[in-house]
Parts: C-alpha cells; structure tokens; sequence
C-alpha cells in the first residue's frame, strides 16, 4: 500500500472534515476519491500531501507519517491542486524549471527533466509562450507536468478536470491513464463522477467526511450490486425462444422484449450472467450482441450514500 | 542561489520598472547631496564671516560641511529604507497566497527556511542596490573632511541593519496577512513603530525619568571626572537613528561647528546619557572658547578660536578628561535589530511551515467554487 489512513479524524473548527476515515492506495492504482462538496476529498489530499496536519488516526505514505517526516513524504508525492499558481512574467520553461528547482533537482539536469515534461504533456511548442497567456487546459497539464517535476511515485490531482472544455478532457484523461501505465499511483478527486468512469481501477467514496466504501471498481460493484442487467441483442426471429430460454433460467428474475432487443434482470455474479448466455446459445439462438449493464459511478455513489449505515446522501451531486 | 530569490529576482528586473526605479533614486539622491552642499556652504560662509573669518577654504570650514553633509545623506538614506523596504517585503509572502504559489513551493523540498530566507534575499536586494548606488555621493564628504570613512561605512553599515530589520518585520507581518493592503499597512506601520515610536519612548523617558539636566553640564567636564548620570537611557537603545548618530559620529566630540549638523537633536540625547548636559555644542563654546574632546582621553580647551587651524592649538591648550562613561549605543541597537530581525524570521516560518492545523487555502478555495 502506498497510502494508508486509518481513522483520520481533521476537525474545522466545529466542522467535522473528516471523521474517522479508513482507506488505503495500493501501489499502481489509480484511486478516485469521490464525493460531494466538502465531503473531505481535499482535505485527505492536503493529509497526504504534508500540507495539513490531522487531529486524530495514522496516516501512511510510502511507509512515513507526513507529520513526522513532511519532506520525506514530499519526495514521494505530486500534488496537482485544484488551483493553478501563476508568476507574472515567466514562460512555461522557466516555470518548469523554478519548480525544479524547488525539488532540488541539479541545474545540470533541469532543463532535459523540464524538455520531457513539456514533450509528456505536449506543449512543446508553449515553450516559450507567456505562462499567463496559456488556455485553462493547458495550463492544468502544465500544472500536471509541475507535479511531476521530481518523478515521484505517488499522484494526487484534486478535482483536475475542472473546468475544462470537452476537448481539453479527454487529453487529460489520456495523460492520467498514460501515467498510471506508466507505473506511477494516482489519487484523483472529482465531484463530477463521470469523469473518473473509465480511469480509476479502485474508488474511495466519501461523504461526511467518512469514507463509506473503497476497493477495486468491480468488486464495489458486485458487493454493492448483487445480481446486474443484460441487454441482448438477437435477430428478431428468434425473439421469442430467446424470451423462452430466458424465463427457464432460475437466477433470472424479469424479461422485457422490444423487437430485437431483450432486457433482462439477474441475480448472481458474472459467471451467471456468463451461464445464462451459454444456456441462450445451447438453445440456438444467434447472440449478436450480449451486454452487461455495469452500474456507473454515479449509481455507486447514490446507492452507497443513500443506503450506507444510516448516513443520508447528499442530493448535491454536481454534474 | 535560493530558488524563491532567483525567481523573484527575475521577476523584478525583467520590467522596466527596475531601472526607471533606480535612475529616479540615484537622480533624487544627487539632487539632494547637492542642495546639501550648497546649503552647507552658503551657511559656511555666512557664519564664518560674521566671526570675522572670510577663509572659506580653510579645514574648519569644510570639516563642518563634510559632517553636515554625511549626516544629512545618512538620515536620508534611513528614511528611504523606512519608506522603501515595507513596501517591497510586504507583499512577498500574502503575494504567494493571493496567486495561490504558496502551496506548491509548501510540498516542494524548500524548507519553511528556505521559503523565508529567499523571500528575506529578494525584498532586499533592491534596497540594497539601491544603497550601493548611493555610495559615491557618500565619497563627498569624505573628501570634505571632518569625517573618516569609517564614520561612513559604519553609518552605511546601520542603514543596512535596519533595513534587514525592517524587511523581516515586514515579512513577519506578510506571513500572517490576509490580504496584499493589510501586509502592506501593518509593515508600515510597524515600521514608523520601530523609528518614530521608539524616538517617541525615548523623549518619554528623557522627560520623565531621564537625567536632570541641572545636575549635569561643561562644569563637569571641566571637572575631569564624568560623573554617574544615574540609570541608562534604556529606550535608546531601540531607536535606529540614535543607532545611527552613534556609528557615524563621535557623541562627546565637542566641537563648534560653523554649519549645525542634522544630528544635533540625537547628540543631545546621547550626550545625555552620557551623563552631560544636553546641551548643544555651541553652548559648550560660548562658555569655553573652542573645545576638542578625544573621548576618553581628553579636552583641549583653546584660548583662541583661530589657533586650531593654525595648528599652534598645543601650545595654549590646556586638557580635561572626557570619558563616555557608557559603552557604544550603536552596538546595543545592532543587536537590539538582530534580536528583533529572529524573531521576525521565526515567527515569519512558523506561519508558512507544514503541516499546519489549517490551510488558509481552503477558504480561497471555497470562494473560487461559489463564484
């Protein structure tokens, strides 16, 4: 594990941020941490990072407490804030390189760090380009180049599809995933679940400042969920066998039929849905097309948060 | 080189506004040296004359406008540094809050110190540009005579300490600021705290509770021995123009001068707490004829004002011992300013040192979400 919380209490004043939250990273992972506004998503990144001290718990990263030894931990850690700082006056290039320097990187080395850094997040021809001038997108893949300015092993990006365009999304959803490829662990916050659909092998879902469930993506999913949803397409023909074949089955539960396209209910995990299909196919029936219907992160999020341990969920799920 | 200096450096002097800036200062400080040369020589020449000597040329002369003309240039300069240097170092560290920098040069391998120490490094380094460029117009004087360059380098020497002492305060109050304004007045203010307030205490106590004048006056030095003037003048020891007076200039050097020095009203407060009467030089010779003191060796007492620049002064002089019975105020105030400049830089850390209880990022945060 590269993070560890355990039992991480952070107090505002009166406003409980965090409350006895539990959750871990393994090394490799990308980790979403979602939920709503001032559910404690920033407030664990500020933990991890070394920025703010906790009040109560243990916290891990790579084995150090950021309390005890802050910039042991710092070596490790790229911090992508939900901000992005400026210098008046300096060019993507200097900038880089200013923030090699504050990772005490040798000058001797800086300037081919900063020329791969700017190549990784292609913008190699802002080089010289006024830091201020830049688009919101690419100012936020400067800010990602800037976290990785020491190489560490451990990413933490707070919210940092934020407003962006489309366009600017996807590129940096590419670079994320290019990343964690790359061997590096990522923590990534968004309260914009969608965002992190497709990305993040495990998830962390946080509302009150409790972490209500965590783990790998799927697993989340079949404990949260137990049984799923097929679509089945077949030719229409064969509809109403299939619909036949269906009903026979004891772990399906209902069969809606609209021409070609079969809806059904199971209960059980992949491998029943994959006994099901075996047993359409055995049947006869040509299976053109045979699709799970996972629940999305948004669906995780309201489930967890709705039905979790008598805490209510929070309605303000921004989209 | 400190990263956060470099960087600030470079900041500063990509602009035009440096140079302009600069120009401007080395024209300002030019034009004022001249007025004061002028004005030196034009009250030179008057009194000179009405004591019936025309030699403008001679030593006495220009030994008086050298002294008036440094120590006008000296308190000049520590005015500027007071006016200067808050308003550089305040906006440093809010600065790095307000664009937001402040956490990111936080989770890098930059210490708290290192931030501090930068930040200290770039606030300075224009003012003192600034100060080296004015050196040469402290090369007038010297020429002049009636000061050594020592007088000057220890002068210039004070004006940097209070500079340093000024920046961290500034700092200090620029790690603890919520806003650009607020670090911007309350350095202001503490630094006019630091120069006027001080002076303030000082009058307080000279008033108050300070040597009574009648007890004390060129009776005693006539006397020979200096005598206990009671307690010391403690609030002194705080102010950075007394500091000042005290390095680039000789407290007990009695000597008449044709052209009143700007440090006059500092001479009578340290002549004072020297346990002498606060009285001005020129009442000490209206009662005695010229006077020369050595400090700690001895007064000359002269027959006749003309002999001293004709060198025959030894003949007729007759010699009374002047000892400053307190030690160098300079020293206490330097060290007054190190103490103060530490623990400026200290608390200036602990404001900006992670991990803290909480980060004040939060709530711009918040803010920036809402809008």
């Amino acid at each position: 594990m590269i993070v560890e919380f355990r039992a991480v209490d952070k107090r505002y004043g009166k406003v409980r941020a965090l409350q006895g939250a539990d959750f871990t990273v393994p090394r490799g992972a990308t980790v979403g941490l979602i939920g709503p506004n001032g559910a404690g998503k920033t407030t664990s990144m500020l933990i991890m990072t070394s920025l703010l001290a906790r009040d109560g718990g243990a916290v891990r990263v790579e084995g150090i407490d950021p309390q005890k030894d802050p910039r042991a931990v710092r070596r490790h850690v790229g911090y992508m804030p939900d901000f992005f700082g400026v210098y008046e006056g300096l060019r993507t290039r200097e900038y880089l390189e200013f923030f090699a320097a504050t990772q005490n990187i040798r000058p001797i080395a800086r300037p081919a760090v900063v020329a791969d850094l700017l190549a990784l997040v292609d913008l190699e021809d802002k080089a010289d380009a006024d830091v201020n001038t830049l688009s919101r997108g690419m100012k936020q893949r400067l800010s990602l180049a800037r976290a990785l300015v020491h190489d560490p092993q451990l990413l933490v990006l707070d919210e940092p599809a934020s407003g962006l365009d489309p366009r600017a999304r996807v590129q940096l959803r590419q670079l994320i995933a290019e990343l964690n490829r790359m061997g590096r662990t990522v923590v990534i916050s968004s309260h914009i679940l969608s965002e992190l659909e497709g990305i993040c092998s495990h998830l962390a879902v946080v509302d009150h400042g409790r972490v209500l469930a965590e783990g790998r993506v799927d697993e989340i999913r079949s404990r949260l969920f137990t049984g799923g949803r097929v679509t089945v397409r077949i030719d229409e023909e064969n509809a109403v066998l299939a619909e036949e074949v269906l009903r026979s089955q004891s772990e399906v539960s209902g069969v809606t039929v609209e021409r070609n396209l079969l809806r059904l209910e199971f209960a059980g995990d992949d491998l029943a849905s994959a006994r099901i299909l075996a047993a359409v196919v055995a049947a006869g029936v040509p299976v053109i097309e045979w699709r799970v219907e996972a629940a999305g992160f948004e669906e995780l999020f309201l489930h967890i948060t709705g039905n979790g341990d008598g805490v209510v969920g929070s309605p303000e799920v921004k989209q | 080189m400190n990263p956060v200096a470099r960087r600030e450096l470079q900041e500063r002097f990509r602009t035009l506004r440096s140079p302009l800036l600069l120009g401007a200062w080395v024209m300002a400080a030019g034009v004022l040296t001249f007025l004061a040369y002028v004005y030196a020589r034009s009250t030179a020449e008057s009194s000179l004359s009405s004591l019936g000597y025309s030699s403008l040329g001679s030593l006495f002369a220009s030994a008086s406008m050298g002294r008036f003309i440094l120590h006008s240039v000296l308190l000049g300069l520590l005015t500027a540094v007071v006016f200067v240097v808050p308003g550089q170092a305040a906006v440093t560290i809010v600065g790095e809050r307000e664009r937001q920098t402040l956490p990111l040069l936080q989770v890098s391998q930059l210490s708290a110190w290192g931030i501090v120490a930068g930040k200290l490094m770039s606030s300075l380094a224009f003012i003192l540009l600034l100060l080296i460029a004015t050196v040469p117009l402290l090369v007038i004087p010297v020429l002049l005579g009636g000061v050594t360059v020592a007088n000057a380098l220890s002068g210039m020497g004070m004006v940097i300490g209070t500079a340093v002492t000024v920046g961290a305060l500034s700092m200090w109050i620029s790690a603890r600021a919520k806003s650009v304004q607020g670090a911007v007045l309350g350095s202001y203010l503490v630094a006019v705290a630091l120069v006027i307030g001080t002076l303030a205490l000082v009058l307080a106590e000279v008033l108050l509770v300070g040597p009574d004048p009648e007890d004390l006056g060129p009776t005693r030095i006539v006397a020979g021995a200096p005598r206990d003037a009671g307690r010391e003048l403690y609030s002194a020891w705080l102010n950075p123009y007394l500091g000042l007076v005290d390095a680039s200039s000789n407290v007990l050097d009695f000597r008449p001068d044709v052209v009143d020095s700007p440090y006059t009203p500092f001479w009578q407060v340290l002549v004072k707490r020297q346990g002498y009467a606060a009285q001005s030089i020129n009442d000490l010779y209206s009662e005695w004829g010229a006077v020369d003191v050595v400090p700690g060796r001895s007064v000359m007492i002269e027959g006749e004002f003309g002999m001293r620049s004709t060198g025959l002064t030894s003949s007729t002089a007759t010699s009374r011992s002047v000892a400053p019975i307190r030690g160098a105020l300079w020293v206490r105030t330097l060290v007054f300013e190190a103490v103060l400049t530490l623990l400026a830089l200290f608390a200036a850390r602990r404001h900006i040192k992670v991990p803290r209880r909480r980060m004040r990022i939060l709530r711009r945060k918040d803010v920036s979400l809402a809008s």
